[in-house]
């Protein structure tokens, strides 16, 4: 008998879940709330994202139900996509604009849980099953629908672990409620998956959840900023007392829901006191991981650009941050100042003429695209004045010697070609060690040379104001040149010098 | 007590210039240059009557050995002069005024300074953190180009560097002059975590100022740092 072995080409597969595994992980995204806060959470911010209108807890001996009314799931949703792990109907590849995305915010319910039952209605669709994680595996079945109600709604009924009977109490809902969804309880709007804002009632054991008690302030201001074409408004607060540590910083609510904390990058010495929250549904694609994270990306970088705006503002105005004026007056050029008031004195105009000090000449600079046509001829700089090339090796300057030496514009007619450019021979001040008993002098190479040795020069360092002592040193020192050159009349000098003081400062 | 070549204190610029004393002596003498609008470091300690001192006499040594030996000693000589001065100083002014003082053409001085072991060690150093997103030594990779730069000037560095195959932009070439030139505080600031493209844009105020900004942005990320610049500068402005 012949032995046939069928030998089909090899396909690909699907990967196995081991879904034991896989819940365990789930888990562990759970890194900045506990499980139990979970539990609240992912269940209101499904609620969030569909169209219910109303969010009841509801908890006695160990049962904790979450009503949810004014929406359902339809058929699909309920036995298809809700019995399968991290399937979700909120991400498309286009959009991805709810609370819930991962598909699995449900799920870990089923930690603290000896059971859920989870019943729906939508329109004439009513459903009900049942999940229990039997040996660390999720597990389902069908139940038969029991709670008669003519409105859409969904309950989730979850029989706690009684390990978790004293962890989920009543007061334990409140706070985290409190906590996550702050400005939904104060009555604040919030936008759903399809974008419609609407007041969403929560409710613990058919009571309205109060709002977070408002902090006591000292100064309430608006913050409104505009980014992505979006606007993100809320209220930064200056509390009277040093706040919590978890109640300090701006709160950035996303779709009503509290993701986290932050100061924008501006922080000052009241940050203690600083605490607020912005509104800003344009992060809702941003938000990351247990919910609790928005990824630093263009969206939050613009929001953060103009919030920080704000925040600065609102900062120095309750003197937190002291005002960072820089000082405009404490850069003024010194040539500027000897400028101005060379202008004012024809005698010291006379004096930088000869000199060629702060005098602007006009000068020469080869450029391919200029305006002067020009020769280039022997220059007497190779450096200064020319231009580099504008590719690889800097052509045009010439680096060792017996390479062509560099040629400057001589502004004879030629066909090369310049441009014009202003160049001023500035006045030099430098300081420098002279055992000599002189304070400053003048040297006609364009130097004011100030005696670092000399005692004025160590009282005006010591009294922090050499800027001022280099300066006056530098005007001293050209007055006393043009007295020695015969710039200025001897029986003049005293009120000349006075006069070139007086206008000195008044510059 | 006096500074020692070993003692590893702050470095600042130093400018050797022709001065013309009162009685008509016309000498070489380093200097360190003051501008109010300039933020290169000013030292406000004694280190400018501590370090010149030690700057001109090994500049009349140099200027000595160049006389006795002649200038087949220059790249020698050269290399021995920065050997003593670069730890304490960034030098400048040393092309204007050698080749007067040694009766040397200004080429035979600039070529000399190409071929020593001084511009090779900058050059290999610019060369090795060139492009490295983490510098090993930022302010020393800062303070080699305002070396270069204080010898060989703005245009000539830069086609130097382009020629050594380093083709650097010139705005990055200033930028990095001016942190070489910033004060001690900010350049332990910048070793301490300070970004190198944040000290780039400190504002052009006065050392206290920039020092107290340049303390503020140490701690912050860098685009909380680009903020808080931006800020500050919209808001003296």
């Amino acid at each position: 008998m012949t032995h046939f072995s069928l030998s089909l080409p090899p396909v690909y597969k699907p990967f196995q879940v081991d879904l034991e595994h896989l819940m365990e992980n789930i888990k562990e995204q759970y890194v900045n709330i506990s499980i139990e806060e979970a539990i609240i959470v992912e269940n209101t911010d499904n609620c969030i994202d569909e169209g219910y209108t109303e969010i009841n807890f509801d908890l006695k001996n160990g049962l904790l139900q979450i009503l949810m009314l004014g929406d359902g799931m339809d058929s699909k949703v309920f036995q298809e996509t809700l019995p399968r792990i991290a399937a979700t109907t909120k991400v498309t590849k286009k959009i991805r604009s709810g609370l819930g995305r991962y598909g699995w915010g449900m799920k870990v319910s089923m930690y603290v849980a000896d059971y859920i039952i989870i019943e729906t209605k939508k329109g004439h669709f009513h459903g009900a099953q049942s999940w229990k994680l039997i040996d660390g595996i999720p597990k389902y079945k069908k139940e038969i629908p029991k709670k008669q109600k003519d409105s859409d709604f969904t309950l989730i009924a979850i029989k706690l672990k009684k390990s978790y009977h004293q962890k989920i109490s009543l007061d334990f809902i409140k706070r985290t409620l409190q906590h996550f969804y702050p400005t939904i309880l104060g009555g604040a709007p919030v936008r759903n998956r399809y974008g419609k804002k609407r007041r969403l009632r929560v409710l613990l054991k058919s009571k309205l959840v109060e709002s977070p008690p408002e902090v006591d302030y000292e100064k309430k201001s608006p913050i409104k900023v505009r980014a992505v074409r979006r606007e993100a408004t809320g209220y930064v607060f200056l509390a009277r007392e040093t706040l919590d540590e978890a109640a300090r910083g701006i709160s950035i609510i996303v779709h009503g829901r509290k993701i986290m904390k932050d100061y924008f990058g501006v922080h000052g010495s009241k940050d203690d006191r600083i605490t607020g929250y912005l509104h800003a549904d344009m992060l809702i694609d941003d938000v990351a991981g247990d919910k609790t994270l928005i990824r630093r990306e263009y969206r939050w970088r613009k929001l953060s650009e103009g919030a920080a705006k704000q925040l600065g503002d609102f900062m120095k105005e309750v003197g937190a941050i002291r005002e960072e004026k820089l000082p405009k007056d404490i850069i003024r050029h010194v040539h500027q100042e000897i400028n101005n008031l060379i202008r004012h004195f024809p005698e010291l105009q006379e004096l930088a003429r000869k000199l060629g000090i702060s005098i602007r000449r006009e000068v020469l600079i080869p450029e391919r695209e200029g305006d002067v046509p020009t020769r280039l001829e022997e220059g007497s700089s190779r450096s200064r004045g020319l231009r580099p090339g504008s590719e690889k090796g800097g052509h045009g300057v010439p680096i060792s010697s017996g390479e062509e030496p560099a040629k400057a514009p001589s502004n004879a007619l030629g066909e090369k070609r310049a441009v014009r450019r202003k160049r001023r021979r500035g006045l030099q001040i430098v300081a420098r060690p002279e055992t000599e008993k002189k304070e400053a002098w003048f040297s006609p190479e364009g130097i004011v040379v100030v005696n670092s040795k000399f005692p004025t020069y160590d009282k005006a360092r010591k009294m922090r104001s050499l800027s001022y002592h280099m300066d006056r040193c530098a005007i001293e020192a050209l007055l006393n040149y043009a007295l020695e050159n015969g710039i200025i009349k001897e029986e003049e000098a005293i009120d000349y010098r006075t006069e070139v003081f007086a206008k000195w400062g008044e510059l | 007590m006096g500074r020692t070549l070993e003692s590893g204190s702050p470095r600042f610029i130093v400018k050797l210039n022709k001065i013309t004393y009162p009685n008509g002596e016309k000498l070489t003498r380093s200097t360190v240059p003051f501008n109010a609008e300039d933020v290169t470091y000013f030292p406000k300690d004694n280190a400018i009557n501590e370090v010149l001192p030690i700057i001109d006499e090994s500049y009349h040594e140099l200027v000595k050995m160049l006389q006795d030996k002649g200038f087949e000693a220059l790249p020698e000589a050269l290399d021995r002069f920065f050997e003593k001065i670069s730890k304490l100083v960034i030098l400048g002014g040393l092309v204007e005024v050698l080749p007067g003082d040694v009766s040397l053409d200004i080429n035979v001085v600039a070529d000399a300074l190409i071929s020593s072991n001084w511009f090779h060690g900058i050059v290999d150093y610019v060369r090795s953190e060139f492009r490295k997103g983490k510098k090993v030594d930022a302010v020393r990779y800062a303070e080699s180009v305002r070396e270069l730069v204080e010898i060989f000037g703005v245009n000539y560095a830069l086609a130097l560097l382009w020629k050594e195959d380093i083709g650097m932009k010139r705005s990055t070439l200033m930028a990095l002059c001016r942190v070489g030139g910033e004060t001690p505080k900010i350049k332990e600031l910048i070793r301490r975590g300070l970004k190198l493209t944040i000290a780039f844009e400190l504002p052009s105020v006065d050392e206290e100022h920039r020092e107290k900004i340049a303390e503020e942005l140490v701690s912050k990320s860098y685009a909380e740092a680009k903020r808080y610049l931006k800020r500050t500068k919209t808001s003296s402005s």
